[in-house]
């Protein structure tokens, strides 16, 4: 299971929602995938706040007066059959038209960063690190010469 | 008649010294292997190594004794680094956060015969070096290229005072010159250990597990694919899993030649468009069908992606050989 399905479905996971199929799966993702981890500690947080916050009852008089003030709203008047053909409607429609050409376009033309998952796959020199220092046990291997690789990457720093 | 004679026996000292030369030399290099178990001293070294991006240089401190070094590294921009080598388990020592992180020791398949079996030993030169006599020994590969290595060999002990490795293309890879050493010191077992009062974790590297190939394709969720082809000389290492923090899992298959290995990494696909995007490394050579090509001092990478899954081949090998190894993945 992929990041992006994984984060389309923990707020569901986060609050029991999934069957146990999906919930077996998405725990084996967050196993393996720190970003997935953060992400549902940060919607946990969410719900923690949320079930924080005391429930208010609504005032006993709040329909009442909404109802008033609807009912005291003048009636609209409609408009001729070819106001509306030649005015809101097909303006309405092109402008969304036009907006949405405008958005599809500023989204594919635009330089994507590369998502969390893109970003993790894509760091070759943490495969070529993994390459050199598997030769720390091959015979007659520069050892101090591999230690200092190892220093030198701040991607090889402990994890405590 | 004379100078036939005469010919003819400086030619078979000639050949004769070439045959005497050659076990010599390969006995040079048995015992260069063995005395990093035996010997007990202390030294400061220079090491240099070469990258695509510069160079990384230091001076180190080593100590060795009972078949386990320490390597202080003083450069500053490195930290104060501190490795121990047990033998069995590597230990890096990080100053800065007083953090111990022990790893297992990858154990490679290779000996010291494989290396010998690829690579040519020949006795080049016989020179003083820190008041000692050493034997200077060279191991290029006995079929077509690869990397090669020269080692200063002390005669008296088979300590490796100075090692040159270099690439397939014959450039520079990495230096380690002894600049003194201390032949009667006894360094203390404390040395060796993790100090007291630092905070000792478990590496989150977890690459030196050998795995089944079966075992290893159900733990990752896709079929992990063999060559069908590896260039002659090579042996396998072993199946691992490389799982390194803020990575997704790959699988990693690695052959080994003694002075040279092969690995292939094999994961799935990043989502996004685009074959290969974000993989920027090393000098990018081009493209060859669905493969990509990158080269640097520290060798060379091939990436195809077929059916979802991404396979990376790196290795100090001509570019054919790289395509041969990755179009045989099965």
């Amino acid at each position: 299971m992929q990041c992006t399905e994984v984060k389309t479905k923990l707020a569901d996971y986060s609050v029991g929602l999934l069957n146990e199929r999906e919930r077996r799966a998405i725990q084996e993702h967050l196993d393996g995938c720190a970003s997935c981890r953060q992400e549902l500690r940060a919607l946990e947080r969410v719900d923690r706040l949320l079930d924080a916050v005391p429930l208010e009852e609504p005032p006993a008089h709040l329909w009442q007066s909404i109802r008033s003030r609807i009912e005291a709203q003048p009636q609209p008047v409609r408009p001729s059959f070819w106001r509306n053909w030649f005015t809101l409607p097909r303006l309405a429609l092109g402008g969304a038209i036009a907006a949405t050409l405008l958005v599809a376009l500023a989204y594919f033309t635009a330089p994507r960063p590369p998502s969390d998952e893109e970003h993790l796959h894509a760091d070759p020199s943490q495969l070529m690190q993994t390459h050199q220092m598997m030769s720390w046990g091959d015979p007659l291997s520069d050892k101090a010469a591999l230690g200092a690789l190892i220093a030198s990457r701040p991607h090889t720093q402990e994890v405590p | 008649m004379r100078r036939l004679w005469a010919i003819g026996i400086l030619l078979v000292m000639a050949v004769g010294s070439a045959f005497a030369q050659r076990p010599d030399a390969a006995q040079r290099v048995r015992t260069a292997y063995q005395a990093e178990s035996r010997l007990r001293l202390s030294g400061v070294m220079r090491t240099t190594t070469v990258l695509q991006t510069g160079e990384v240089s230091s001076e180190v401190v080593v100590y060795r004794k009972g078949g386990m070094t320490r390597y202080e590294y003083r450069a500053p921009e490195l930290g104060g680094l501190v490795l121990i080598d047990r033998g069995e388990t590597l230990i890096r020592l990080n100053p800065a956060t007083r953090t111990a992180t022990v790893e297992s020791v990858h154990r490679s398949p290779a000996t010291v015969d494989l290396v010998l079996k690829n690579y040519q030993p020949s006795l080049v030169a016989r020179e003083q070096m820190l008041g000692r006599q050493v034997d200077v020994v060279t191991l290029k590969p006995r079929r077509g290229s690869g990397p090669s290595r020269k080692m200063w060999i002390d005669r008296q002990t088979g300590l490796v005072l100075r090692t040159e490795q270099y690439n397939s293309a014959g450039k520079l890879v990495s230096r380690s010159v002894y600049l003194s050493v201390d032949w009667n010191a006894n360094p203390e077992d404390s040395l060796f250990t993790v100090p007291a009062g630092w905070k000792q974790v478990e590496s989150p590297v977890q690459s030196e597990r050998h795995w089944e190939k079966a075992e290893l394709s159900a733990r990752l969720g896709f079929t992990v694919r063999e060559p069908g082809y590896v260039p002659p000389g090579f042996v396998l290492d072993g199946f691992h899993l490389v799982y390194r923090p803020n990575t997704l899992p790959s699988a990693h298959i690695r052959y080994v030649d003694g002075l040279n290995s092969i690995s292939i990494f094999e994961h799935r696909c990043p989502p996004g468009p685009g074959r290969g995007r974000g993989f920027q490394w090393g000098r990018r050579m081009g493209r060859r069908g669905n493969c990509e090509f990158f080269t640097s001092n520290e060798g060379n990478v091939v990436v195809k992606e077929s059916s979802g899954i991404r396979f990376i081949v790196v290795g100090d090998l001509p570019e054919a050989e790289l395509q041969k190894v990755i179009d045989s993945l099965r």
